[in-house]
């Protein structure tokens, strides 16, 4: 069973950090739950699997999925993850190209902040 | 006595086998009895084992019981001198394609890239899969 915590610490980002494991059975909550964040106007949705046990592709269809929603928005997804296995899941469907994925959630939204500064430090 | 070839371990006598409804709450317990007795098996892997079962018997759940009453998973496992075999069975209406299917075809691959071998055995009495891992000896 998966449980989903909000984590309020920048208004700029909508934190989820999912507790438990993600299958088929706890996919539609989850689903839910990220639909309606990326219906918000977030520049991003970080979502933390540092207390994620396990997850299978019933949980990677829908951060796949999820990720081309908000970049068709013009937001993005970012993940946390640190477990050896959960980031070879992450690795071995390819997720890890198209999201980035850090160790903790500060240095993801440290990796947030830097790509919203970097296009104007570039002009 | 002793007659083990090489002096190679003989492998532990356990079999599991087990069946749950085909519905997506068994999928906890199930990973939880395979994971276990990977364990006792001396599985490097057991987190592919795992992850590997949880696909086959999503699979299972979300195709094979399409359209009808869902069914049962068959699990089976039992160790051999090199590896863990375990079979995941359903007696649905076999692999299809399935057009609105939830997912975008994740699960097999992940299975292909999780087992050291795996092969699918599919009609229209049900899907059998048998993976296989390698063990530590």
């Amino acid at each position: 069973v998966c449980q989903i915590q909000e984590i309020n610490t920048d208004p700029r980002y909508r934190v989820l950090v999912l507790h438990g494991e993600i299958d088929l059975r706890s996919a539609p909550a989850l689903r839910g739950r990220l639909l309606r964040a990326a219906q918000s106007d977030a520049e991003a949705i970080v979502v933390d699997l540092g207390n994620t046990t396990f997850i299978d592709s019933s949980g990677l269809n829908i951060l796949f999925s999820i990720r081309r929603r908000l970049e068709e928005n013009g937001s993005q997804l970012a993940l946390v993850a640190d477990d050896p296995s959960l980031l070879r899941t992450l690795q071995l469907t390819g997720l890890d190209r198209l999201v980035p994925i850090e160790r903790t959630l500060g240095q993801a939204l440290a990796h947030l902040d830097a790509a919203e500064t970097a296009p104007a430090a570039g002009r | 006595m002793n007659d083990a070839p090489r002096g190679r371990r003989a492998p532990p006598p356990e079999r599991l086998h087990r069946r749950w409804p085909a519905v997506s709450e068994s999928l906890g317990s199930m990973r939880r009895a395979v994971r276990a007795f990977a364990a006792r098996c001396g599985v490097r892997d057991e987190p592919a084992v795992t992850l590997a079962v949880s696909e086959a018997a999503t699979n299972a759940i979300v195709h094979a019981f399409a359209g009808r009453d869902a069914g049962e998973i068959a699990v089976e496992a039992y160790c051999e001198q090199d590896h863990l075999c375990v079979i995941v069975a359903d007696d649905g209406a076999g692999m299809k394609p399935r057009p609105d299917s939830p997912g975008i075809g994740l699960g097999l691959p992940l299975i292909a890239r999780l087992t050291d071998k795996f092969e699918v055995d599919s009609d229209d009495r049900g899907t059998r899969l048998l993976m296989r891992f390698n063990r530590v000896l």
